[in-house]
């Protein structure tokens, strides 16, 4: 098969979850010609679709913005970029309003109100005097779905995006094919937006396998910068099946237990306890482990009837799940384990200035593809679906306005050689007449990152370990990678993008000497704000990583102490 | 273990299975759906919630073995 069906448009989104939906509207509402691709089916697969409930929504009558920044600073470990601070919480509020009302209009409510017609506002992970209302994930996707469709974007999906195609110094479209029947695509544009989430590495966790950082990898094959990789991060989840929902369990009084009945995260987050935020709890859960005292445990067992059916409405594939294992959450404790993601949420990703734009013209990125430069580390739940609607908007007026100014940039001569090695890299394990199987490759790898000692506490001797095998796989195992179909290619290519970005993430942390987020070095176990304030950046070139750092600016607040203790240390 | 059957006897052959799963997991032989790729079934169960005539079953195992973290 050859790339033969050619789709034009302007714009170009890569993504159907919130970050590619919104960027598609806002491109389209700037009088682009916009196509939005998504490997699956746009509003149905990715992170949104399964973001447990909650949004956070900064509102300028009742809420002090300059709390909300302090706040998100101190618990983003001031790894923030402290304009997109600025820039989330002026842009959060209007577009959060402007969806909630879409979706009244087409009869999907999506954010929750209380008897009086108020927004249900809660806080859960992190939140000190900031809040987050309570979100319906599904019509919020098949709202911006339809209000995409009504505005005549063109929607192609089950669409594997493998590469990017350059012509006159711009990157000006992309290679594909689609999963189903095999066919071969090649899509033009003036400008690409990058808005196909992260790597998840296909671990624990609900509804992210599919998030394999396809589109993260073909960036970073072609010369674009990563940033934060270091800080993979984790949600938690149960031991034996794939939920999500910790946000709300903690916020109607779930509580963690380890294997001697202890609450313990009061030791170490003695302000947040429970409510500890993410990359408090799972580096907490290692240690407990690594001391003798686990396994870990939810205890849901003293939630209110109302809040019970709360989750169940919020949450229904979590409870079909727990329905399937015939487990009552709110009467039984359940073990609960950190759940890997890799660079999802607020892991490392494309690095983006303030207009979404990467260091090649022509390729914009937005969402959970990138660091989500204002969360920092991880400030406070909610934050993802706000910063992924957010950059979404800006990433779409900003390609649409590059698309007009710039013009058309395709020259065939040019984009020939991009499309030929493209289709040959794509196609490979279509043409290996046997081979190392997929899923076994990528437990090789998952081997090497998921475990708590590449992962959550690392050491130089692991990391240098994991580095030296993730290489060996990208060498030995990757190209005896065999496809039988398109499906199977798609899952072979999966497996590449994993390895590759797999790599990146062990050469960050092995370059960053402290701890800080999720990042916790046994061998630097304190956060250091003299040396390491600054965001570690990665460059493919060639078969070599380029990495620099760049001190990270601090025009609200810079922090107090020069050696701070990072998240995961019992204090007490 | 993860998707289980179809249950021909309840399938109105819908399709949303086919259409929704976001791991590409059922194929269509002349309108009758069936489980191509199970290996790959993450258990998010959209399939279960949109299926016309409760003909699917979801179990809660993992299809494959994951790598946890400890």
């Amino acid at each position: 098969m050859k790339p033969d069906e050619v789709v034009k448009s302007e714009v170009l989104v890569i993504g159907g979850g919130i970050a590619g939906a919104a960027a598609a509207i806002a491109a389209r509402k700037a009088g682009a010609d916009v196509v939005l691709v998504d490997k699956a089916v746009v509003a149905r697969s990715g992170q949104s679709t399964f973001a447990a409930g909650i949004y956070a929504v900064c509102f300028p009558e009742r809420d002090n913005l300059d709390d909300w920044v302090d706040e998100m600073i101190d618990l983003g470990e001031y790894l923030n970029d402290q304009a997109w601070v600025d820039l989330l919480w002026e842009r959060n509020h209007p577009i959060a309003m402007e969806l909630d009302r879409w979706g009244a209009e087409y009869h999907w409510p999506i954010l929750e109100r209380n008897e009086k017609g108020d927004y249900v506002r809660r806080k859960s992970r992190g939140h000190i005097k900031t809040f987050h209302c309570i979100m319906n994930s599904i019509p919020m996707m098949d709202t911006l779905k339809k209000k995409a469709l009504d505005l005549g974007v063109r929607i192609v999906e089950r669409m594997m995006v493998t590469e990017f195609i350059r012509s006159k110094g711009r990157v000006g479209g992309a290679l594909g094919f689609n999963p189903q029947s095999g066919k071969p695509y090649v899509f033009q544009a003036r400008a690409v937006i990058a808005a196909a989430s992260g790597a998840g590495f296909k671990s624990a966790f609900m509804g992210h396998k599919n998030l394999t950082g396809d589109i993260l990898a073909a960036a970073c094959r072609i010369g674009v910068t990563v940033q934060n990789m270091e800080n993979v991060c984790s949600n938690t989840c149960a031991r034996h099946m794939d939920i999500h929902g910790l946000n709300l369990f903690v916020n109607v009084g779930g509580k963690l237990t380890n294997g001697q009945g202890e609450e313990f995260m009061w030791s170490y987050h003695p302000d947040l306890g429970n409510r500890g935020r993410m990359q408090d709890l799972t580096l907490s859960f290692c240690q407990e482990v690594e001391m003798g005292r686990g396994p870990v445990f939810m205890d849901l067992t003293s939630a209110s009837k109302a809040d019970q059916a709360l989750c169940r409405k919020i949450l229904p594939e979590t409870f079909a799940t727990f329905a399937a294992a015939g487990i009552d959450p709110f009467s039984q404790k359940i073990e609960w384990i950190p759940a890997f993601m890799g660079t999802l949420n607020s892991g490392g990703g494309i690095r983006i200035n303030l207009a979404c734009e990467t260091n090649l013209p022509g390729l914009f990125a937005a969402g959970d593809i990138t660091p989500e430069p204002p969360h920092g580390t991880y400030s406070f739940g909610g934050v993802n679906i706000a910063f992924c609607h957010v950059s979404g908007v800006v990433a779409g007026e900003r390609a649409a306005a590059f698309a007009k100014k710039e013009g058309d940039a395709w020259d065939t001569r040019e984009t020939r050689d991009d499309i030929d090695s493209g289709w040959e890299r794509t196609v490979a394990p279509l043409k290996t007449k046997s081979g190392v199987d997929a899923l076994e490759v990528i437990h090789h790898i998952q081997s090497k990152i998921i475990p708590k000692d590449y992962g959550y506490l690392r050491t130089q001797t692991t990391l240098q370990e994991g580095i030296s095998s993730i290489r060996s796989i990208r060498k030995e195992e990757i190209p005896r990678l065999h496809a039988k179909d398109p499906h199977e290619l798609m899952r072979c290519l999966e497996t590449r993008n994993l390895a590759e970005v797999g790599e990146l993430i062990l050469s960050a942390a092995l370059h960053r000497k402290e701890s800080r987020g999720w990042h916790f070095r046994k061998d630097y176990p304190y956060t250091d704000n003299k040396n390491w304030l600054k965001w570690v950046t990665l460059t493919r070139q060639g078969n070599e990583i380029s990495i620099v750092d760049i001190s990270v600016p601090t025009p609200h607040k810079a922090p107090s102490a020069e050696i701070t203790v990072p998240p995961g240390v019992r204090r007490q | 273990m993860a998707i289980e059957k179809i249950d021909y006897e309840k399938c109105t052959s819908c399709g949303n299975c086919f259409t929704i799963c976001p791991m590409d997991v059922f194929r269509n032989m002349g309108g009758c759906y069936y489980i191509a790729y199970r290996e790959d079934c993450m258990t998010c169960q959209l399939c279960v919630l949109y299926c016309k005539g409760h003909a699917i079953t979801v179990g809660a195992e993992r299809a494959v073995p994951i790598v946890l973290p400890y």
